[in-house]
């Protein structure tokens, strides 16, 4: 279903079901530490596409699945970003280039407005103190674009990991 | 990239290496619009891939989807180009079929480039109307130039505000910090250096709107001065700065004794300096002007302008800013034909200095702009001919634009300016030049916020609030189409937009300060809207006190409408003592305004619900003086009005 029509879902549930596909959780909701199982299912995914021979490390897939927060076409956007990113010369990915690539897409929170820097701030604060965040008012935008990630039934939410990473976000959320 | 002003030449390459592969890529180039990035890149695609044709032709702003759609089918490979791709904001077929359709457009190996303007905002709205397709964008790169400092002509400012002499508001700050460490260094004894650096600290101020900061290193350089000083130049320099901010700040008698300071040392200057003297004329016609000594600037402009005919060159921006300040002095005498003739004339410099000529008739719009509506014609018609040519001024004119539509004429602000995002483009523009605290930053951020209140208000006057708040079918009118709800949110955006601008205004007395007063005004109904009636209250009750303190005649109809807000809040909260008092406050001052259908007009409504406040208040000796008041207004107005 495109997003645009997301605002109307309640009309649509009317016509029809309506199935939510979460994103796959690839760190733990209570301590936060990576799911490695999911990890490496996210693994056999990247190296069906890309050879592992062009990695510099495999460290550098698995930074890069940490930082896709479980979302396969983040992880695929965050990749090719890396790609370009990557020393013609190296002939290989290297974590040089994935952290280029991952500042690059984290400028994308330039875009958050104070009130919605707020809402990740109770977030961060919620699931620090294992609390689950309700929908608030201006979420919507958020997950629309993949700011806020959901997990599970929706009850598990965390931000962006690359979000996580842009200067803004530091500044303001710490 | 984004935040981190990188050089075209890197953006290009990363650019191409992500056009490596003959793929679908949707890439988002965001310029400004007045230098021609896209030839820049269209010049490297062709370079690096000769085979990829490029599709430059698709405009947005005149294409349906199924028109889109077609032109795409006959695509089969290449680079697409799309110019003001804002303008798909607009038009929710297209977007939606952005949106809906995304697989149309990705299943080619063709790469789109959208080109939008340098913003956050724009880049925004546009990601929240093709969040879709927004969810296939390959990169976003942001092409900022060094050398955007030249693209402000000075002179184009010299009736607003200075021009930065450095490139950005950041630029300014760390500009100021490094000049102010550098006095702290020079020794007392060093006058020149002191006075030098004295003063470009002090314009560096006033750019920064920081006008007390600005007056003191001034006057501290004033004073540095070593008795037998020959620097006389300097001298003058400072006081005429001085003089602009006085003037700016309505210091007319002090800015008056420092032209007179000026025109005393000006004769000690060896050889004379034409030039200068211009400068010290300007500010005097400004003085006569802001007076509103129309006559006398007439024929002082007159009499200067003869001098300074035989001594400048035809093509001097002193000499056509003393022709500007002619004008303006004809339409404030109601000339209005003249003025217009006087205006069109400078187009006749055209033939000895094409771009001075192009300048000269954006400074032309600007002033009368501001003073009269025969500028639409002529505004309208530069807005066009700007949007034609991609003339690197157009953000300029745009302000023009803005400013003219600030006058209330807001009919003008038609779909075709609104479709290119122009307030998007000057918000950020401005916010980069100024500083997000700078006056002229505000007054964007103010006519943004009006225009904002109009669409969500239907309104279709810049004076509307007092309409609004007195008749409540004009109120209702926003809840028409939008639940409770959703007006409530939107109007506290609204009130945040206002605030934002109040705010700044607030703290420098300048000209604009009526925009702060404009501002809670807005603020006030908007409360009232909310039924925050205490809130709206204490704002306007402020803007009446604001108001108690000066004598500024040319506000006059803006302190009427505050009394009447206020009488209408105060009547909303049953407080009908008060209500009858700033009812009749606001009446008085409507009374005091020259004759007009809309004051009579608006005199004979007020009046009446006057009358109706009285009503409900039932003291006899009340309804004894309305009465008395209401036969006075009647014998004000001529039959057939009365009788309508």
């Amino acid at each position: 279903m495109p997003l645009e029509l997301i605002p109307d879902i309640l009309l649509i549930k009317d016509y029809a079901e309506v199935v939510f596909f979460h994103f796959i959780k690839i760190r733990e909701k209570e301590d936060d530490s990576p799911i490695e199982a999911t990890i490496r299912r996210f693994q056999e995914f990247v190296y069906k596409r890309i050879s592992p021979d062009l990695f510099e490390s495999e460290n550098v897939v698995r930074e890069a699945i940490l930082h896709s927060g479980g979302s396969f076409r983040e992880l695929l956007r965050l990749l090719q970003n890396t790609a370009y990113e990557a020393d013609i010369n190296d002939r290989q990915i290297t974590a040089d280039a994935l952290r280029r690539a991952i500042e690059l897409l984290a400028s994308d929170a330039r875009i958050l407005t104070e009130k919605e820097l707020e809402i990740l701030k109770k977030l961060k604060e919620n699931n620090e103190k294992r609390l689950v965040t309700p929908y608030m008012d201006g979420m919507f935008r958020l997950l629309e674009q993949v700011v806020i990630m959901e997990y599970n039934d929706g009850n598990y939410k965390r931000v962006n990991p690359i979000i996580e990473k842009s200067e803004i976000y530091k500044q303001y959320v710490g | 990239m984004w935040g981190k002003p990188v050089d075209l030449k890197s953006q290009l390459s990363r650019l191409n290496r992500i056009l490596q592969q003959p793929l679908f890529r949707f890439i988002i180039v965001q310029c400004l619009p007045e230098y021609n990035t896209s030839f820049e890149i269209k010049a490297s695609l062709e370079k690096n891939f000769p085979d990829r044709p490029i599709h430059d032709d698709i405009k947005l702003s005149k294409i349906t989807y199924p028109e889109l759609l077609e032109e795409f089918e006959k695509l089969t490979e290449g680079f697409v180009f799309l110019h003001r791709f804002e303008a798909l904001i607009d038009n929710p077929d297209l977007y939606s079929g952005f949106n809906q359709r995304r697989d149309r457009f990705a299943e080619k190996p063709i790469a789109i480039l959208a080109f939008l303007p340098v913003g956050v905002r724009v880049l925004r709205k546009t990601q929240e109307h093709i969040p879709d397709f927004w969810s296939f964008r390959t990169a976003v790169f942001e092409i900022k130039f060094k050398y955007i400092e030249g693209l402000i002509p000075s002179f184009f400012w010299d009736f607003r505000e200075p021009p930065p002499n450095s490139n950005t508001y950041q630029d300014k700050l760390s500009a100021q910090k490094s000049l102010i460490g550098q006095l702290e260094e020079v020794p007392t004894n060093s006058y020149e250096l002191r006075i030098n650096l004295l003063e470009e600290i002090a314009i560096n101020y006033k750019d920064l709107a920081r006008f007390s900061e600005a007056l003191e290193c001034i006057e501290t350089g004033l004073i540095s001065f070593p008795p037998s000083s020959a620097a006389i130049d300097k001298k003058i320099n400072l006081l005429l700065t001085k003089a602009a901010i006085q003037i700016e700040q309505f210091n007319e008698k002090e800015a008056q004794i420092t032209l007179n300071q000026v025109d005393n040392l000006l004769p000690q200057l060896t050889p004379f300096d034409w030039e200068t003297w211009s400068t010290l004329q300007k500010y005097q016609a400004d003085l006569l002007l802001q007076n509103r000594d129309n006559k006398k600037a007439y024929e002082f402009l007159k009499d200067k302008l003869k001098e300074a005919s035989g001594n400048l060159e035809a093509t001097n921006i002193n000499l056509i800013l003393l022709k500007a300040r002619l004008g303006i002095a004809l339409m404030q005498m109601g000339e209005l034909s003249e003025a217009k003739s006087l205006f069109e004339s400078f187009d006749s410099i055209k033939e000895k200095s094409l771009l001075l000529s192009v300048d000269a008739r954006k400074v032309a719009c600007k002033v009368i702009s501001d003073i009269n509506s025969i500028a639409v014609s002529l505004i309208r018609f530069e807005l066009k001919n700007t949007l034609a040519n991609s003339d690197p001024y157009f953000p300029f004119i745009q302000l023009s634009f803005v400013s003219l539509f600030g006058k209330g004429r807001v009919g003008y602000l038609k779909k075709d300016e609104e479709e290119s995002g122009f307030f998007e483009e000057l918000v950020s523009r401005f916010e980069q030049y100024y500083g997000p605290e700078h006056p002229l930053v505000a007054e964007v951020y103010f006519y943004q916020a009006i225009k904002d209140y109009i669409n969500l208000t239907s309104v279709s006057s810049f004076e509307d609030p007092i309409d609004s708040y007195l008749f409540p079918q004009k109120r209702s009118l926003i809840f028409k189409n939008l639940k409770r709800k959703e007006a409530i949110i939107m109007l506290s955006e609204l009130d945040e937009k206002f605030f934002r601008v109040a705010r700044i205004f607030e703290k420098s007395y300048t000209k604009n300060s009526i925009k702060y007063i404009i501002s809670n005004i807005y603020r006030g109904y908007i409360k009232f809207l909310k039924g925050e009636l205490n809130d709206a209250f204490l704002l306007l009750h402020n803007n009446y006190k604001w108001f108690e303190g000066k004598k500024i005649e040319d506000y006059t109809y803006i302190n009427a409408l505050n009394s009447i807000c206020v009488g209408k809040v105060t009547e909303e909260m049953n407080r009908l003592q008060s209500a009858i008092f700033f009812t009749h406050d606001g009446i008085k001052k409507f009374s005091s305004l020259s004759l007009d259908f809309k004051n009579n007009f608006h005199i004979m409504i007020l009046t009446i619900l006057l009358g109706e406040i009285m009503k409900e208040y039932e003291k006899p000796a009340v309804i004894r003086y309305f009465k008395r008041l209401f036969v006075r207004i009647k014998q004000q107005f001529s039959p057939p009005l009365y009788r309508q």
